[in-house]
């Protein structure tokens, strides 16, 4: 099955000058608006709902729920743009930026007149300054047309966006850490209650959505929300934009309807193309570095990328549709210790087991990649997991206030689930036993 | 220079990011040729300012 392009025709089509409002208005942006602000807000929350949108920052959260918890009666509400994407192995979002930032204006004003927002805030990982640039080019030009600002298109509605830099934390895209940073305070989570809907950004209810969800939007109010539904399976509805990498011959950003298999999205010509040099799946990450990870067996490759699916099933989340292939080549101890590590510098320090727990699943995962591991170490590994996400259940009970420290321990679990012998093998032979493989090849 | 996990960049793997300019699909030749490149001031990478912008 070939891709199938909503979010990212345009970028396609046009790939010179996609981003640009000239080729923008010619290929269709802001109709969506133009018939949003002829209907009543209600009604394009309706029409949201009808569509099934599940957020695709990684939690998959109902959109249309997560407006409908604002209190009624509380105003100013802002809307909060999480373009800080940062899941390694996810790379959809800075695309939609650099590439379609009109269509990403166009959702933003849709949510906002939905929700009844005058101002957004759009926060963007600090390393995406081309991303940045052409962003704030869109909102000028936009504002320029009478597409933002000031009473849009003769509708009454106003709307400013205010775009904010990060500076590079990981912890920032966690939504909370996320409004502390826009704040101007250290980007470290919030404990939940409050939630963001009740007290979010400046202590006034706060919706965050993630660049993806918004730039379905668009499509959403011009083709119908029953469009949207009757595509994708199940509650996984729409198509989804799933970014693959790791060792697959066609690396990159496919949108395809929910509900295809793993084993299309990697093996398909068109998409991935299967395993690099004829090789073939040892183990797979369905839904970036948090998720726990999927092997090369028909089971997992047969399954269908369906959010709910996955999770009743194997237990693993789709999270933010990034898919990192491994072939038999690829050391699961050492897959493991460099994505720990990364949690480990990237957590914010501010829950104790989370802090502590991060760094001494790496020093662990290191002495056993390194053939210094002691038989009890997968032991001691689950022990400071169990820490962290007590039960090692997905989805997880947590000592910790937001989800970076459950994520941490998702390489371990896999590691027990899936690869104990790997493990065993590593202490007994005090050596890595990829090594001669990697060199003989 | 600095070893970094994620760029948001997979896709394009092995990726590296000089300033805030990206280079994607970086062959060892090619790292030194930027590495020349930028040295004599044949390029420029890319710089932005300005942490917030209404």
């Amino acid at each position: 099955m070939p891709e199938t392009r909503f979010l990212t025709r345009r970028l396609h089509e046009r790939p010179d000058d996609s981003w640009t409002i000239d080729t923008a208005l010619a290929t269709g942006a802001y109709e969506g608006l133009e018939k949003a602000v002829g209907m009543e807000a209600e009604a394009v929350a309706t029409e949201v709902e009808t569509s099934g949108l599940r957020g695709r920052g990684g939690a998959g959260f109902p959109t249309a729920r997560k407006w409908s918890f604002l209190p009624a009666d509380v105003r100013p509400r802002y809307l909060v743009v999480n373009a800080d994407e940062g899941e390694p192995s996810t790379f959809k979002d800075r695309m939609l930026l650099e590439r379609d930032p009109h269509q990403l204006v166009e959702g933003i004003a849709i949510a906002s007149y939905a929700v009844d927002c005058h101002l957004a805030f759009v926060y963007v990982r600090g390393e995406f300054a081309l991303g940045y640039e052409r962003f704030v080019q869109a909102i000028e030009d936009a504002r320029a047309r009478g597409l933002l600002g000031p009473d849009i298109r003769g509708s009454g509605f106003d709307l400013d966006i205010v775009v904010h830099r990060g500076a590079g934390a990981y912890i920032c895209g966690e939504e909370t850490a996320l409004i502390e940073s826009l704040e101007g305070r250290h980007g470290m989570p919030r404990v939940r209650p409050p939630f963001p809907a009740i007290e979010g950004l400046y202590g006034k209810p706060t919706v965050v959505n993630n660049v993806e969800t918004l730039s379905a939007l668009p499509h959403i109010v011009l083709k119908g929300g029953e469009w949207f539904a009757s595509l994708g399976v199940g509650r996984s509805t729409g198509t989804r934009i799933f970014s693959l990498s790791g060792q697959v011959s066609r690396p990159g950003n496919y949108e395809v309807e929910l509900g295809l298999p793993f084993r299309e999205l990697i093996n398909d010509p068109r998409l991935g193309g299967g395993v690099r040099d004829g090789g073939s799946v040892k183990f797979f990450i369905p839904g970036g570095a948090s998720s726990q990870w999927l092997i090369g067996a028909d089971e997992h490759l047969d399954a269908p990328l369906d959010m709910d699916f996955v999770q009743d099933q194997f237990g693993v989340m789709l999270g933010s549709g990034a898919v990192m292939v491994f072939d038999e080549y690829t050391c699961p101890v050492r897959v493991a210790w460099r994505l720990v590590r990364f949690f480990a510098h990237e957590s914010c320090g501010k829950c104790t087991p989370c802090r502590e727990g991060t760094g001494w699943m790496t020093k662990v995962l290191h002495r056993i990649e390194q053939g210094n591991g002691r038989k009890e170490d997968l032991d001691v590994l689950l022990d400071v997991g169990d820490n962290i996400a007590p039960g090692l259940n997905a989805p997880f009970s947590q000592t910790t206030i937001c989800p970076l420290g459950p994520s941490a321990v998702s390489p371990v679990v896999s590691l027990h689930k899936h690869f104990r012998d790997e493990v065993d093998e590593h202490v007994r032979e005090a050596r890595c036993p990829y090594e001669q493989v990697r060199a003989g090849r | 220079v600095e070893e970094v996990e994620c760029l948001a960049a997979c896709g394009g793997a092995p990726a590296l990011q000089v300033n805030y300019e990206f280079h994607e699909r970086v062959t060892p030749e090619q790292a030194g040729e930027l590495v020349d490149g930028y040295r004599t001031g044949a390029l420029h990478a890319r710089t932005v300012s300005g942490g917030r912008k209404a």
